[in-house]
């Protein structure tokens, strides 16, 4: 008989949304542990609200639980105060569908969102009672799984993590499924580490057990040694080839409270080949690959009709490139016109044309727009690859206000590669430009721009994968630098804590020892940390400091293009050399074209994975000479 | 149009859902069981739905009631089938009337709520303890129970407890603690929450509880006239 954790309703009436730790919510799916062959627990390393507004685990719940012999429940991180509670009264880590204790699982997977989830991953080992540190964890422990943006850099979490899977899972997790299940129903022939060695030989699989790192005696990275015979040297991602047919779930979990995003989603392709230089997603979801209009027309009205949700989000890393959506946006408008669903585009482009189709799907309620120029010069956007001018920005700002529009958001990002006090300045020039534009336009004085700017993270797998972060004091200066440009009431700045922007940066970047950083932070308390009100700069230093291990190694070193880095063996399909190349234009702000509308550009994912781009308006790419430079 | 009004359920994990969480479950609710629901006009219309109370976080009840507006009437047992086949967990409808459109707000007419209030007892305890407690209180004529705002600058206000309790009420003690029933009315005055009058059987007539472990859970829900309570049903 399978456990299950009853928590008195009483106390847990007393602890902040209650409802949060509850499950029960309409297409979450309760299974008996007794009619399945193989129970996982899906960990999303923050609280409910955030968790659950994440596509990718909600995809693999529901794929995983379309199987009979699979229940997949769902796990996430408990707010402070709740914690205190289980802590205090000795509840373990449970599940929301049957309320088992974490530690029952066969699977616990966990996904990497974010670098500043990792000591909740931690803490939520610690609080199901399952050993943080791979090699204290025995046979009858849950097999301890991880995948997301933040596995393609798995060294920091090397030591606690008894598997990584690299790229898209909807066809690759069924074969671990079925793998697990093969092993359990033989016995568990080897114990783990023979399961281990078998799924380490499928593609995408990356067992940080069977790789030990090597340091120079100067404490530089020397790479990775192979110290399990017949493991890949290098880990290849899982892509799906066939992005119009892959499993989409149409039945979402409808939660109870208020989430951060809290409308159905329709996901419009997968991949971003626009190339901007800091993006690490444009590198890891590549290649482009689009859905039919046909096909997302049919699964929004499935999906609004099992959901009753009155909103659809068109959701990409770019859904304003999507070829075909002003007729999917016509159809979606025509499809819901009699039941108040309303169509939301969350990313806009910079152009005027965005403008348009935001119009269309915006008609009665105008809320602020939101456009990303990344940067203030064109010098800089050509430094990045942005690929927009002024022009475009000023055009897409004249048909918003024209069209009724009076509140615009920029987006930009500070401490990038090359920048200076003239690109600093830029931004306030752009925000003056935009709010004059509307008071030209509309002979008003009641718009607003909101420039909000982030501090650059350099990410590995990026064009910027080399270059140093600035230090905490310089970002600060520029941040109060940018301040005083800012005279006008019509205009609000808004930046970022530079020093969370550190700390991500150490883990971006970081190798095997900033698992020893990663778990001094835990002992010391620290947790939410992507949580401002949670965040403790102070802590984090007091790790480094107990961890023998400085910061500004991983953070701050501008790296050379020839040492080795610690994510070399976990390939997202690009070429190093394509990297190599994209940071040399950087420097010299020469642009790289969108291989989605032109020619191939190199990066080497079609060619290495087998892949095409699939783009409806340019046609099947089949065609397409790929290669790898 | 058609007023349609419903009585429901709230347990389970809907217990746990502020007031607001809660009516936005009924909409999707009403959404995917596909009723003629009407919506307000304007830039940002609202389903014409409507609650007899605002149940707090933590407080189930075995009945509450809603009304709504329907372009067309459907068939009672259908609303209830279809309504029931897309609920989740902890939601289910038990009854329901068209009533007329012009009768007044559920809100307004409610005024009457009966709770089991139950929490741990701090030591054990006897029944005959208990009894002696309540029986105290029911006797007093004059109860009154400090309010303090939290909101307005910690204001006190002083409440008038006999005012809103007007039945006696009864307890028993259980296994696990203790478990009180009593009535509520609502006045002009507005009301007091089932955990203030445990407060004040705490405080002010010793029963050995602990203030803050305490859930409600709502047993009825009534008009009251001159003493007789009447099911919201019955368009008194």
């Amino acid at each position: 008989m399978s456990r299950t954790v009853v928590i008195d309703p009483v106390l847990l009436s007393k602890v902040s949304k209650p409802a949060r730790y509850v499950g029960g919510e309409w297409n979450s799916v309760v299974k008996n542990h007794e009619d399945v062959k193989l129970t996982v627990a899906y960990c999303f390393p923050d609280v409910y609200e955030v968790a659950m507004s994440h596509l990718g685990l909600r995809i693999l719940y529901a794929l995983l639980n379309e199987r009979q012999d699979v229940a997949a429940e769902r796990v996430y991180a408990p707010w402070p105060d709740m914690e205190e509670l289980m802590r205090s009264k000795g509840y373990p880590l449970f599940s929301l569908e049957t309320k088992t204790p974490v530690i029952d699982f066969d699977f616990v997977g966990f996904t990497l969102q974010y670098e500043m989830s990792f000591t909740n991953i931690l803490n939520m080992m610690d609080l199901a009672g399952i050993p943080l540190f791979s090699r204290d964890r025995g046979e009858d422990m849950p097999l301890v799984v991880a995948g997301g943006p933040c596995a393609y850099n798995a060294e920091p979490l090397a030591d606690y993590i008894d598997l990584f899977c690299l790229g898209e899972s909807e066809e690759s997790v069924q074969l671990l499924a079925d793998t697990i299940i093969a092993w359990k129903e033989a016995g568990k022939p080897g114990g783990k580490k023979g399961l281990l060695k078998q799924l380490a030989g499928q593609q995408g699989n990356y067992v940080p057990a069977f790789y030990e790192p090597k340091y120079g005696s100067d404490g530089q990275y020397q790479g990775l040694t192979v110290v399990e015979e017949g493991v890949p040297a290098q880990i290849e991602k899982c892509v799906v080839s066939d992005v119009e047919h892959v499993y989409f779930p149409t039945k979402p979990i409808v939660p109870n409270i208020d989430i951060v995003h809290n409308r159905a989603v329709l996901e419009l392709f997968r991949g971003c080949s626009r190339g901007c230089r800091f993006c690490q997603a444009g590198m890891l979801y590549r290649p482009v690959r689009e859905k039919s209009p046909q096909r997302l027309v049919q699964l929004a009205k499935d999906i609004i009709k099992n959901s009753g949700y009155n909103e659809i989000s068109l959701m990409s890393l770019s859904s304003a490139d999507y070829s075909c959506l002003p007729e999917l946006v016509d159809q979606l408008l025509d499809a819901f016109k009699d039941q108040k669903v309303s169509v939301s585009l969350p990313s806009l482009r910079i152009d005027s044309f965005s403008i348009d189709i935001a119009k269309k799907v915006q008609q009665v309620r105008k809320s602020g727009l939101t456009l990303a120029p990344e940067a203030g010069t064109q010098r800089l956007r050509d430094v990045i690859n942005k690929g927009v001018t002024e022009e475009n920005l000023m055009q897409a700002c004249e048909n918003a206000f024209k069209n009724g529009w009076s509140t615009v958001k920029l987006y930009f990002m500070m401490g990038l590669p090359t920048e200076t006090d003239e690109d600093l300045a830029g931004i306030a020039d752009l925000a003056y430009k935009v709010l004059n534009l509307y008071r030209q336009i509309t002979h008003k004085n009641n718009g607003k721009v909101t420039v909000s700017v982030s501090s650059f993270v350099p990410k590995s797998h990026t064009a910027f994968q080399w270059y140093g972060q600035l230090p905490v004091e310089e970002i600060q200066r520029r941040q109060q630098y940018l301040k005083g440009l800012i005279r006008d009431k019509h205009i609000s700045y808004h930046y970022h804590d530079a020093k969370t922007g550190r700390m991500e940066a150490t883990f971006a970047r970081g190798d095997r020892r900033m698992g020893r950083v990663l778990y001094e932070a835990w002992k010391l308390g620290c947790k939410f940390d992507g949580w401002t009100e949670l965040f403790d700069y102070d802590k984090w230093m007091q790790a480094f400091k107990n961890a023998g291990i400085d910061p500004d190694y991983y953070a701050a070193r501008t790296r050379s293009t020839e040492e080795p880095l610690p994510w070399d063996h976990l390939s997202d399909g690009a070429g190093k050399a394509f990297l190599k190349k994209e940071w040399q234009k950087a420097v010299e702000g020469s642009l790289t074209h969108d291989c989605r509308h032109l020619s191939c550009t190199g990066c080497g994912v079609c060619p290495s994975l087998g892949v095409h781009v699939k783009d409806y308006k340019e046609g099947d790419s089949h065609g397409k000479i790929t290669f790898s430079c | 149009m058609e007023r349609l009004r419903l009585a429901v359920k709230k347990e389970g994990a809907l217990q746990f859902l502020s007031h607001l969480d809660f009516a936005r479950c009924v909409r999707y609710i009403i959404i995917r069981a596909g009723l003629p629901v009407l919506y307000s006009e304007g830039f940002n219309p609202h389903m014409k739905l409507s609650f007899a109370s605002a149940l707090g976080v933590g407080v189930g009840a075995d009945v509450e009631y809603l009304d709504m507006e329907l372009a067309e009437p459907v068939p009672v047992a259908d609303v209830i089938e279809r309504m029931n086949a897309a609920s989740p967990d902890g939601f289910s409808v038990r009854d329901g009337k068209y009533i007329d459109a012009k009768a007044p707000k559920l809100m307004a007419v409610a005024n009457y709520a009966v709770y089991d209030i139950k929490g741990p007892a701090a030591r054990p305890v006897s029944q005959d303890e208990l009894d002696g407690i309540l029986q105290a209180f029911n006797e007093a004529s004059d109860v009154t129970y400090e309010k303090v705002s939290v909101k307005k600058g910690h204001k006190v206000r002083l409440i008038a407890v006999k005012n809103h309790i007007v039945e006696p009420v009864s307890g028993i003690v259980e296994k696990d603690g203790i478990c009180l029933r009593a009535g509520i009315l609502e006045t002009e005055d507005g009301a007091i929450k089932p955990q203030q009058l445990w407060d004040v059987l705490m405080a002010q007539f010793g029963l050995p509880v602990q203030a803050d472990l305490v859930l409600a859970w709502r047993r009825g829900i009534y008009v009251r006239k001159n003493g007789t309570n009447y099911s919201l049903f019955d368009g008194v």
